[in-house]
């Protein structure tokens, strides 16, 4: 049971995640925006609100109401998916916005609506937990009020072994998947989804390994935040620079 | 965490995140909007916003990267008509709530006397769905909307910015900038209307207005785009005043 | 309207209120102890134009599981293995929130993790029911409906359609491969049959937390104040093969209390369905 002997399809070690980068303030559009990249795995967000919620009648008079849109593009996967939601796709927006509910200050905005467009340019596996981690600095973006950041990441069993950031191939050959999202600061978690077989104590390291994964992630969510300001803070060169915000 | 912490508090200024511990008990908020931006949780104070941490004489600011603006007392802003009320319009001021323009307000303006009656008043004849409306925010109700009022008693705002406005040309900023564009105690905004001819409305709810030259129009976009850009910069005023040709005077820049 | 109350009779919030205030004191409004299921009741064969059904109460809740199979081509990625459809509805005369049309988020999520409760369970072993490699296999329908709703849908479904496929009645698939040519899914309900047989019974058991107080087989007026849900489904041998958190957030070390009050609350459910004859061993 050496780990370090354990190779994984990719070539990566057991507690390795794929190459990753976040990016925020990508979309001009959008009040709020962020993209990221984990291995070939490619998801856009775009946040937008809060706005007056329509239809009025739905419209909550203490808090936001959360719109969610997890979508894959036909092109994402190696088989062509329909552009019409998918089942699927439907559970994957329900317990992602539940996840980045716990996080948004919701009360701040009575009657108003957020809405959070997830966009799937290429999928490799665990694109939940990545949907979730950009979602989440594309809110905080959006300079929307957040108790913490919302990160995710993904732990499973392969060839009997416990791994991080379970890849598309892995997750078609692997015994189990377990995507998990947490509050990073606040230590709770907020999306917890298993399917496979494990036994208490598999869960227990996969849940651990998910979890240091996240905390590895969030740093980048921080890395990402804290240039948009670094970058405004440069001294002022000539030329008027990017137009964002107007 | 705590070493962290302490480190933080020792620095003039600092970049936070959502969820990061800030200091205990902070007595910040952005002092120019009021607001504060951070929340108590069972771990702490932390941010909720991205922004930067000052220190200051009044004690510590966060100055949010972007925010929703928060409709306040006595705020000037710009908004649209989107719907008619029973008595009234509702008004979106892109703020974190609704806004609402009473028909007695305009009634009052115009120097009328009568009583708001549904039956006789035509709201449409007035205001109707997309005008452009200045008014001043008089109260905030229990429901947090934003009551408007066209008879603001105390303002510096000229009555030609209340009510319906026509013919701006609008350009619309993060309600976080607008300190910013106005510079402490208006130095900012001063030295801009001072070189750019035309009429210059500044919405606190992100809304700015001018009425001018095209070519004025431009440069005003230029202008703004920079401050916004640069908003944590040092030396932001010499860099606009070199854009509007004109030169500091000394102790006018500030390197905040 | 508030979020609580939003599209709720006056009846509901009562019960809603009334339940805040029983779980605040750590009592249920039912005269329950926090970590005991309502009476489950579980009866099989219900419908009986169906190869195998069940129907269960638990409490008020109620879910009736039909099981069908029909001849099908296998998926080309898996051309040895029989398919298996699961789908649940929750009827619109389930509660008063409950509407005709396509399923909503809820219904589908709930619906999916009945589904993965069972698929990942190995209740089925799919290499059995091949008929023709590459050709034709069993196709096996799990369709589960709510007819009425008081909470705990998952735990009730999951117990549903482990009794119906337990008591089902299969096709013979010898009699079928000596008569390819005349048998159809039409006909296929004339069929000799056989007992289906299941090689694993997975148990669903859905924890709720009130504040610091965790408790087991919520209501539906218990779910909606409850501050987390999340369902753990267990295997004979002790194994996880699904979990979902179903509302709200859980602190890291609730995750494995409520782990060990599901599995604990798994045992007590498999042996229910022992002593009702529905599963043996």
């Amino acid at each position: 049971m050496s780990k370090e002997e354990f190779i994984r399809v990719d070539g990566r070690k057991p507690d390795e995640l794929r190459k990753y980068s976040i990016n925020a303030g990508i979309l001009k559009n959008a009040d709020g925006s962020a993209e990221i990249r984990l291995g070939k795995n490619w998801i856009v967000v775009g946040v937008y609100g809060p706005k007056e919620h329509f239809p009025k009648f739905e419209a909550l008079q203490d808090r936001a109401i959360i719109n969610c849109r997890y979508h894959m593009a036909p092109y994402s996967t190696t088989e062509r998916k329909s552009p019409k939601p998918s089942r699927r796709e439907i559970e994957l927006s329900k317990v992602i916005r539940t996840a980045l509910e716990q996080a948004v200050i919701l009360e701040k905005f009575p009657e108003m609506s957020i809405d959070i467009f997830i966009e799937v340019l290429q999928a490799e596996g665990s694109t939940r937990v990545a949907s979730i981690t950009a979602a989440s600095v594309a809110l905080a973006e959006a300079g929307i009020p957040l108790r913490d950041m919302v990160v995710g990441c993904s732990a499973g069993k392969v060839s009997g072994k416990i791994v991080v950031d379970v890849g598309e191939e892995e997750d078609k050959e692997g015994e189990a998947d377990l995507p998990i999202a947490i509050m990073p600061n606040l230590k709770r978690v907020v999306l917890l989804q298993m399917d496979g077989k494990l036994t208490h104590e598999e869960f227990k390291e996969a849940f651990e390994k998910a979890l240091a994964g996240a905390l590895e992630l969030y740093e980048e969510q921080k890395r990402a935040l804290k240039g948009l300001i670094e970058k405004m803070s440069e001294i002022p060169s000539e030329g008027d620079g990017n137009e964002q915000g107007v | 965490m705590e070493n962290q912490e302490e480190r933080d508090t020792n620095k003039k200024m600092w970049i936070v995140t959502p969820g990061e511990k800030v200091p205990k008990r902070p007595r910040y908020g952005d002092t120019n909007s009021g607001e504060a931006y951070f929340i108590k949780t069972p771990i702490g104070y932390v941010a909720t916003h991205l922004g930067v941490i000052k220190k200051t004489g009044r004690g510590l600011d966060l100055i949010p990267y972007k925010n929703v603006y928060t409709p306040r007392k006595g705020d000037y802003v710009v908004g649209v008509v989107t719907a008619y009320a029973p008595n009234g319009w509702i008004v979106d001021i892109g703020a974190s709530t609704k806004a609402f323009l009473a028909a007695q307000e305009l009634i009052r303006r115009q120097g009328g006397e009568r009583r708001f009656d549904p039956k006789t008043y035509d709201l449409t004849q007035q205001f109707s769905i997309g005008d452009l409306i200045g008014a001043v925010i008089y109260d905030i109700n229990a429901q947090s909307h934003a009551i408007l009022s066209l008879n603001p008693e105390k303002t510096t705002v000229s009555p030609r910015h209340i009510g319906k406005l026509r013919g701006y040309f609008v350009i619309k900023v993060h309600t976080t900038k607008i300190p910013r564009i106005i510079g402490k105690k208006g130095s900012m905004i001063k030295m801009i209307k001072e070189n750019i001819d035309g009429d210059i409305v500044i919405g606190q709810n992100g809304v700015i207005l001018f009425k001018g030259e095209y070519e004025k129009y431009l440069l005003l976009k230029r202008i703004i785009n920079t401050i916004i850009s640069r908003t944590f910069a040092p030396g932001l005023t010499g860099k606009i005043a070199s854009m509007l040709g004109t030169t500091l005077e000394d102790g006018e820049n500030d390197t905040s | 309207m508030s979020k609580e109350y939003k599209g709720k009779t006056l009846s509901e919030i009562l019960r809603m209120e009334q339940a805040r205030n029983f779980l605040g004191k750590g009592m249920r409004e039912d005269g329950r102890e926090l970590t005991q299921y309502r009476p489950i009741d579980i009866k099989v064969g219900t419908i009986e134009k169906a190869f195998g059904s069940a129907t269960v109460y638990l409490g008020d809740t109620i879910v009736v599981t039909g099981v069908n199979f029909e001849i099908g081509t296998p998926f080309t990625d898996s051309p040895d293995s029989a398919i298996l459809l699961v789908e649940g509805e929750i009827l619109p005369t389930a509660s008063f929130e409950a509407e005709a049309g396509p399923p909503d988020e809820y219904e589908i999520e709930m619906s999916r993790v009945v589904d993965r409760s069972l698929r990942e369970s190995g209740i089925i072993d799919f290499k059995k029911y091949v008929i023709v490699p590459g050709e034709a296999v069993l196709k096996i329908f799990v369709d589960f409906n709510i007819l009425n709703d008081d909470g705990n849908i998952i735990d009730a479904a999951v117990i549903g359609a482990v009794a119906a496929l337990a008591t089902a009645e299969m096709p013979d698939l010898d009699y079928i491969r000596e008569n390819l040519e005349n048998v159809n899914n039409n006909n296929i309900k004339e069929v000799p049959r056989k007992p289906f047989q299941i090689e694993e019974v997975p148990i669903a058991n859905t924890i709720a937390m009130y504040g610091d107080k965790m408790f087991v087989d919520p209501t539906a007026s218990e779910e909606e104040v409850a501050d987390a849900l999340i369902t753990y489904t267990h295997l004979s041998t002790g194994e996880i093969c699904s979990i979902q958190l179903l509302k709200g957030s859980l602190s890291y070390e609730d995750v494995f209390k409520a782990l060990d009050l599901a599995y604990e609350k798994s045992i007590e459910i498999r042996n229910i369905l022992r002593e009702r004859g529905i599963i043996s061993g």
